[in-house]
């Protein structure tokens, strides 16, 4: 330990020369741009800005892909709190309690927050990618199929807990987004399911899309309606967060930081996990969970601190086994492997004087993106200024380029264009819209680790209760499910089942 | 099962035509998700429900499918039996935004049909331009952010971060790079 | 002029056949407007112009990072042109190598192909393909991942025989984490069940990033993919590969016998190689094709590949036929015999 102590230190050094900062820096800029920007996601972003990164030395090109990549979640914060448009899949249950708090006129403070929330989160998790990486190797393997289904029946589980008064439309939606998630190629006997005749479906319902059109295009839709929305004209209270939204934002911070970083640990789970089930965590720990939905601090703080941990937790898996976590990273390892650099545990052994840098350069990162995002948040919070006639029709640009951009296919377009007419008439008739996305991020997931599992017991259900981790994981999963049944307190009436901005 | 379009029939009545509309609306959707259930489990027959190792290709199909039938379907029942959700008074949105509205989504739609042929510059610029003139803004302003939000944005991710977008045809703007 | 948009029309290809018509008068206003264009296989490729690549795969992932590699060596070749990858993944590969068929036949177009992948959804009806080989002007092959099995590194199973062997003893019992259901690995583990008369049980993950975890995590009895899925974790003692399916041991997998020098005659594989769409002048394809040679035989970028982890097996346009007839044939045949 104390030889890869004195390596991390050497790689700091490494990683403070002015070139490197300086990829580091402009990683940070871009990836909070590429988080602020609707429609141009973390991996969306990676994806667009990997063939930049061919010109540089592979130091330097990584420390800039890895920037993009932990800004972007950042970023993402941003245009979901300031303009209702989610700017990141994993962002999307902060709409809940962000927007709420814009309206308040407190934007300052959720942002502020989010991105102190993010920091802590995210340096843990570098720190202990340093420290204990080798400890958590096992962490890992020791989630087969049993185990990663288990985990994801908790994620739905807090869909039950959420639902709270309008339980019913809640079920039905998420229903809805299982059923959207089944669309493409079954993944045991290749089958084409609700393709429609359409080879871009093959391949399911991409995230993106699904997620812009639902909550990105409908709020602009919607936005031409109505009264303008009274976040535009709230005051300012203030900037920065006041001493009890500090002391309010302690818990979900550290709970948000723990929980990303386990999640992070397990590959296969994606960022958008981590928030939502800190989102139902915070909600069930809270002694106020009828203020959730309303503009709780809580409810930004914690699903923040899980993402950003998350993304760089996710970073553990790659570097010691080899095998990237959840999309993002897998972009990263191919970063990794274009620049020489296969990813696994004789990466430090082989190459220290890359990837010890590239991992200070993480800490700094951080540090930069702290000090990038506070600051600024009086510069973002004029975003707010600019009369709507002109940004949403910007905002329309960047979802209809990110949408396009995922997989250069005019489909894609396509796709987000159906849901954002279809959010327009769920939002107008309160079916609320959070439990689609949840849905649709685990039941693929979920599907998926159940029939390899039962592939691999060959039909016996008994191997989902096979080992003591498995079973941990459902009764915690079985007690969230039942919370509203025991807990008054969680009775409160909930508010995933409630409309995202209503 | 209650034809949703029978407000009359509901357990409370109508309060005003607008909130009458509102509420068959809400049932006509929570009838669509019935039939959308019904559907999916009716496709569903065509695949395999179970294998020798576990659920096959049809199995989480039909049973979400029932799954959604049987909620929508409680959905609807309540609300025909006076549970509603507290639905906005007004549903429909009044001619302007209505009109808005139409022209933002064929707006999306026209980019995402000419994008491939008319390239990404003027696809863009003319969605822009038209969804800023809609909006009222000055024309000035709005053909320079069109410009800045088309030319400007096409030039920063072609030419300075390398990335794809179609290129406009007839080399029109190959002087440019675009 | 006219001649060249014309493509000869692979059967098949009906539906495309309208986008195929709109690029092909979009090509010709064009070139109608643009006063003379001596696009003639002599001036190709002209200086200034733009290649476009497609990759039927995302940024980052292994297709993507061979026609990079080829892209940027293209560049050098061709000074003054321009190589842009452009990605369009999707229901698998099938997406991308669609959007090859369907590309303007001028000459500028070409992509990456990966086969088997792109036989086994041609051959798969379910997938109403609507392109098939002869869709394409195949130019080369470029790399070439071995096929191979890998077990835990403290597996009972120390070669290929045993694990048949215990696959033998009880049938279905063994497990095998593969990619995609019909994927190349699959195929790989029905060629190892028909040939030696056994049955696995296969278990489908979305990536061999995932598999192996799954196999590392003591779960499964092995992974079949590719030596270079494998390379790391051998190298760190996690993993033991048991065979490789190739003619000749791996470079990057020394030691391993081939599952050949086992008695289990199976060769299999992932390769990358180029193709034009069908229609395009013979003589463009050629040119594009004789320089990939020169970059995959070329000393300059030797240990760039190595570097990469890149098995470069370069095949000139005919053996890259005569290979890709080969796959189709093998396809059916492990195929027709599951159905």
């Amino acid at each position: 330990m104390t030889s890869s102590l004195y390596d991390f230190i050497v790689g700091f050094g490494i990683a403070l020369t002015p070139e490197n900062l300086l990829y580091a820096l402009i990683g940070c800029l871009v990836g909070t741009l590429v988080g602020v920007l609707p429609g141009i996601g973390s991996a969306g972003g990676m994806v667009i800005l990997l063939p930049l990164t061919y010109k540089l030395d592979p130091t330097g090109a990584i420390i800039m892909l890895a920037a993009i990549f932990y800004g972007s979640y950042y970023g993402g914060t941003i245009s979901t709190v300031l303009m209702s448009v989610p700017g990141e899949v994993a962002s999307v249950v902060t709409m809940l309690d962000g927007t709420e708090m814009a309206r308040k006129g407190r934007a300052g403070a959720a942002l502020s927050i989010a991105a102190i929330g993010s920091f802590i989160g995210g340096t843990a998790a570098v720190l202990a990618l340093v420290f204990i990486a080798p400890l958590l190797t096992d962490v890992a393997l020791k989630f087969g199929p049993p185990e990663f289904f288990a985990l994801l029946f908790i994620g739905l589980a807090t869909l039950a807990l959420l639902a709270g008064d309008s339980m019913l439309r809640a079920l039905a939606m998420a229903v809805f987004g299982l059923l959207l998630g089944t669309i493409g190629t079954d993944p045991t006997m290749g089958t084409p399911r609700f393709d429609l005749g359409f080879t871009n479906l093959l391949g399911g319902l991409d995230f993106v899309p699904v997620v812009m059109g639902l909550f990105g295009l409908s709020e602009i839709l919607l936005a031409a309606d109505g009264p303008p929305p009274t976040l535009r004209e709230a005051k300012l209270s203030s900037l920065y967060p006041t001493k009890q939204d500090m002391k309010d934002s302690a818990g979900p911070i550290a709970r948000g930081t723990v929980l990303g970083f386990f999640l992070g640990l397990v590959p296969g789970t994606t960022q958008a996990l981590a928030s939502f089930i800190s989102y139902g965590v915070e909600k069930a720990v809270s002694r106020r969970p009828w203020t959730f939905g309303t503009g709780a601090i809580e409810g930004v703080a914690g699903p923040e601190t899980a993402n950003n941990s998350h993304a760089n937790a996710a970073l553990i898996p790659l570097f010691t086994l080899g095998i990237p976590g959840s999309p993002s990273v897998a972009i990263l390892l191919g970063a990794f492997i274009m620049n020489g650099l296969a990813p696994g545990p004789l990466l430090f052994s082989e190459k220290p004087e890359i990837v010890w840098p590239i991992i200070a350069s993480m800490i700094i990162g951080n540090l930069m993106l702290l000090i990038l995002n506070v600051p600024l948040i009086g510069l973002w919070v004029r975003i707010l200024k600019v009369p709507l006639g002109i940004l949403n029709p910007l905002i329309i640009l960047f979802i209809c380029l990110g949408t396009y951009l995922v997989n250069n296919a005019v489909f894609d377009v396509w796709v987000m264009l159906l849901f954002g007419l279809i959010g327009v008439v769920l939002r107008k008739l309160e079916f609320p819209l959070a439990p689609i996305a949840l849905t649709l991020i685990i039941g693929p997931l979920m599907e998926g680790a159940l029939r390899q599992a039962l592939s691999i017991s060959r039909g016996n259900v008994d191997i989902l209760f096979r080992s003591p981790l498995a079973c941990i994981l459902l009764i915690c999963g079985v007690i969230v499910l039942t919370v509203p049944l025991w807990s008054r307190r969680a009775r409160a009436r909930g508010q995933l089942g409630k409309d995202a901005t209503d | 099962m209650a034809d949703p379009m029978d407000v009359q029939t509901a357990a409370h009545p109508p309060i005003g035509t607008a909130r009458g509309l509102a509420l068959a609306l809400f049932r006509l959707v929570a009838l669509a998700f019935a039939l959308l259930g019904l559907w999916v489990m009716w496709q569903a027959r065509d695949l395999v429900y179970y294998t020798p190792v576990g659920p096959g290709p049809g199995f989480f199909p039909m049973w979400l499918g029932g799954v959604l039938g049987l909620l929508s379907l409680a959905i609807l029942g309540a609300s025909l039996l006076g549970r509603s959700p507290a639905l906005p008074e007004r549903i429909l949105p009044e001619r302007t935004p209505a009109i808005q509205m139409g022209v933002t989504f064929a707006a999306i739609a026209f980019f995402a049909l000419a994008v491939e042929r008319a390239g990404f510059v003027i696809t863009m610029f003319l969605v822009l331009i038209v969804l800023m003139l809609m909006n009222r803004v000055r024309p000035l302003t709005a053909l320079l952010v069109a410009l800045g939000g088309s030319v400007g944005v096409a030039w920063v991710f072609v030419q300075w971060l390398g990335v794809f977008l179609p290129t406009t045809p007839f080399g029109l703007l190959s002087a440019i790079g675009l | 002029m006219t001649k060249r948009t014309q493509p000869d029309r692979a059967p098949g290809m009906q539906i495309g056949s309208r986008r195929t018509f709109l690029a092909a008068a979009l090509t010709v206003t064009g070139l109608a407007l643009l006063a003379p264009s001596p696009a003639s296989a002599q001036a190709y490729p002209e200086p200034g112009k733009r290649f476009t690549i497609i990759v039927a795969g995302s940024a980052g992932s292994g297709t993507d990072i061979n026609a990079r590699f080829v892209a940027a060596a293209m560049e050098k070749e061709f000074p003054g042109t321009s190589f842009q990858v452009v990605n369009r993944p999707g229901a698998g590969v099938q997406v991308g190598v669609q959007a090859l068929a369907d590309a303007p036949k001028d000459g500028y177009t070409f992509g990456l192909i990966s086969l088997p992948t792109a036989i086994t959804v041609m051959l798969d009806p379910s997938r109403k393909a609507n392109f098939n080989k002869e869709s394409f002007i195949g130019i080369g092959n470029f790399s070439y991942d071995a096929g191979a099995i890998a077990v835990r590194a403290d597996s009972p199973y120390k070669s290929l025989g045993d694990l048949i062997a215990a696959a033998k003893e009880k049938p279905a019992e063994r497990t095998v984490g593969v990619v995609g259901p019909r994927g190349r690995e699959h195929l790989d583990v029905i060629a190892m069940e028909q040939g030696a008369g056994v049955s696995f049980t296969p278990v489908f993950h979305n990536d061999s990033g995932l598999a192996l975890n799954t196999l590392l995590g003591g779960n499964i009895d092995a992974v079949q993919g590719s030596v270079g899925d494998f390379v790391a974790q051998v190298k760190s003692g996690r993993v033991r590969i048991l065979a490789v399916f190739d003619k000749q041991e791996s470079a990057y997998a020394p030691g391993v016998p081939t599952a050949e020098s086992q008695g289990f005659k199976i060769y299999s594989g992932t390769s990358r190689g180029f193709a034009f769409p069908a229609g395009v002048d013979p003589k463009m394809a050629a040119r594009i094709g004789e320089t990939l040679g020169k970059i995959a035989n070329s000393p300059e970028y030797k240990s760039k590949f190595a570097e990469m982890g890149l098995e470069i097996r370069y095949m000139d346009a005919a053996q890259y036929n005569t290979y890709w007839n080969g796959e189709v044939a093998r396809i059916s045949s492990l195929l027709s015999k599951i159905n």
